[in-house]
């Protein structure tokens, strides 16, 4: 148990600098996601969380030791990996016996922690076999099995979950939520999947070129993304952006539309603007009502729900998030109702409009 | 229409009929080419002189069976000891390769250091220059550290000879492996050593053996080396040993064909023993795919 503080944290490769200074704070037994495009350096501050890369600048504390010198093995710290990394020539047992074997730990306290990992997992049976006679669930199990014997402080996970097909990762998912209730450890976990992220993460941290964008509740992320690259990342299918125009007294006009009232605090900009709005928000209404119109181009049908791609007549194409049973095909006309407590507004920098409602706060 | 689908079919199962025919006929042929000279050897070692030079393709008969040169090669001459001098030069020279050139290997293909490219192509460039050029260095050397006439000098020499080849082939299959399983035991609290001795290791034993086939064959063939350097009674090796059958004005050909024949034998064997390993997939499972 213990809780891990980044400060001002910097990575270099030669001269170019990838880490340009992260401050983060975890807390003892949270359960943190680092979320973000591939190439945005998420998994490189796991690697120096780890100690398996070299800090440039600043500081890793983990407990209330700094960390940037000591070797991984002495960080308190268990990694799982995307390539579930098992050695091939050890049985399962022996993959999760290993660390503590190499640190000379006592064989009945190996075996008794081993076995208890194992119940944890479902391994009992499997405890004899190799990697190979394994599917890709049970490597990846035994990975975080051998995670769980080293009784580690902070469990670190990277991309654990992305080498398994859609079915296994969301049983998997619920595995490792159930796991961190359990064991109520320190869990910081990397992905690039933002539903892992809002389903895993009590904190979510959402990265983009080595710097953090905004750290938070996957809610907050949701109802009050600071910038438009948050509010673009958190949410599937992502939120739809329309280039908007200052009308005036908190309005705004965007893709022919009439003056919208806007939900947010009023802030000089010049720039253009952007108006945001999630596609599970736009209510789907008849031609010529509601506050833009436009054509259907596409309707995907997932059963439960459709995804509609309308055409406004500006020819910006909006995603609306429908219901399973509409009728609308492609080339119909429709109007679409833009309720204004549901939007969002971003400056010319991208940046958001505050919000004046708070949502989405679980008491 | 089906009609034609079905000629199309049909053809096209006759073209691949006859392109697999054409590939073995010409397997066929390298294998009898290849196996004919060894066989020859083989066959006339059990014979004796009169049968060896009458009929040379025939099988062994009654009238010219004969173990006689079998007899001279364990009789006369130490045998037996050029077969363990081949041995000991062989099976020390083979380890010694693969032991360093693995771990050169490891070193170039895992750690990020200045002029780590460089040295690579430096370790590498004594495929592309023959060690024979060296001899006369070599043998200066080897009279200066007074190891002519040893075996140690020839396993130098052969560990010299064997170790770029290794490096290449090695480093190229080490800069495959996960690099997570490797930094998987970095967190497991393993040294750099007993990563390599007991990660990496395990994971390139196919390749080791691939490399250990390579640089086994022209060891134990060599007679140039053994012939320069290690020349004395208790210092030769089998190919040299032969010689002793040849003479200027008489050859024992019993005993030569005889002496070559047992010495095919280790070489059977320990091409038998590395080739298991050769079948590879040991990675299968570790990592995804």
């Amino acid at each position: 148990m213990a809780q891990l503080v980044l400060q001002d944290v910097r990575k270099r490769f030669g001269k170019v600098e990838v880490i340009h200074g992260v401050d983060l704070e975890v807390k003892d037994g949270e359960f943190v996601v680092f979320v973000g495009p591939s190439g945005c350096g998420k998994s490189t501050l796991l690697r120096m969380i780890a100690g398996l890369e070299e800090v440039s600048g600043g500081d890793v504390v983990i407990g209330d030791e700094r960390m940037n010198e000591v070797a991984p093995s002495d960080r308190g710290i268990a990694m799982v990996f995307q390539s579930y990394a098992l050695y091939p020539h050890k049985d399962v047992y022996g993959n999760m016996a290993f660390a503590l074997r190499h640190a000379g730990e006592d064989k009945k306290v190996i075996d008794e922690r081993v076995r208890k990992a194992a119940d944890i997992l479902g391994l009992e049976d499997l405890l004899k076999r190799r990697p190979k006679e394994l599917s890709g669930g049970q490597r990846q199990r035994v990975a975080i099995g051998r995670a769980i014997v080293r009784d580690p402080a902070i469990f670190l996970f990277d991309e654990p979950l992305s080498n398994l097909d859609a079915a296994l990762r969301v049983q998997m998912r619920v595995e490792i939520l159930r796991l961190h209730q359990r064991l109520k450890t320190t869990m910081v976990y990397v992905t690039h999947d933002q539903v892992e992220a809002m389903t895993l993460a009590d904190r979510i941290v959402v990265l983009r070129d080595g710097r953090i964008e905004q750290v938070g509740t996957p809610l907050e992320l949701y109802h009050h993304p600071k910038n438009q690259f948050v509010a673009g990342f958190i949410g599937s299918p992502r939120m739809n952006f329309l280039p908007a125009r200052a009308a005036g007294e908190g309005r705004v006009t965007a893709a022919g539309s009439g003056p919208i009232e806007m939900p947010v605090e009023p802030r000089a900009e010049a720039g253009e603007l952007t108006l945001g709005i999630r596609p599970e928000h736009v209510e789907m209404v008849a031609p010529g009502q509601g506050t833009v119109a436009g054509e259907v181009l596409v309707a995907e049908r997932l059963g439960g729900e459709t995804f509609l791609h309308v055409e406004l007549d500006g020819k910006e194409t909006v995603v609306v998030k429908a219901d399973g049973g509409v009728t609308q095909k492609p080339a119909d006309r429709v109007g679409l109702r833009f309720p204004p407590e549901a939007l969002h507004l971003f400056g010319g920098d991208g940046q958001a409009f505050a919000r004046r409602e708070r949502q989405g706060v679980i008491a | 229409m089906s009609t034609v689908d079905t000629t199309r079919a049909r053809r096209g199962r006759m073209g691949r009929l006859g392109a697999a025919a054409g590939v073995h006929a010409v397997l066929l042929a390298y294998t009898i080419i290849a196996i004919f000279p060894v066989l020859i050897v083989v066959l006339n070692s059990f014979k004796n002189r009169r049968g060896i030079f009458t009929e040379p393709l025939a099988l062994p008969r009654t009238e010219t069976f004969s173990v006689e040169g079998y007899a001279t090669v364990l009789t006369e001459g130490n045998f037996l000891l050029y077969y363990s001098n081949s041995l000991i030069v062989t099976v020390v020279s083979l380890f010694l390769i693969l032991l360093f050139g693995a771990m050169a290997a490891h070193a170039l293909s895992e750690y990020r250091f200045k002029l780590n490219a460089l040295l690579g192509v430096y370790l590498i460039l004594g495929i592309m220059v023959p060690i024979r050029l060296g001899t006369v260095a070599i043998l200066q050397l080897m009279v200066d550290l007074s190891l002519v006439n040893t075996l140690i000098s020839l396993i130098l020499v052969y560990t010299a000879q064997g170790l770029p080849i290794a490096v290449f082939i090695l480093t190229e299959f080490m800069r495959t492996l996960s690099r997570d399983i490797k930094d998987c035991a970095r967190v497991d609290g393993l040294s750099e050593y007993r990563i390599f001795f007991e990660v990496v290791l395990p994971l390139v034993r196919p390749v080791l053996a691939t490399v250990a086939v390579f640089s086994m064959i022209p060891i134990w063939n060599d007679l140039w080396f053994p012939l320069i350097l290690a020349s004395s009674d208790a210092t030769k090796t089998v190919t040299l040993g032969v010689q002793q059958f040849i003479g200027q004005y008489t050859v024992n050909w019993s005993a030569v064909l005889a002496s070559l024949s047992i010495a095919i034998l280790p070489v059977l064997v320990l091409y038998a023993i590395f080739s298991r390993q050769l079948i590879s997939g040991i990675t299968a499972g570790a990592v995804k795919g």
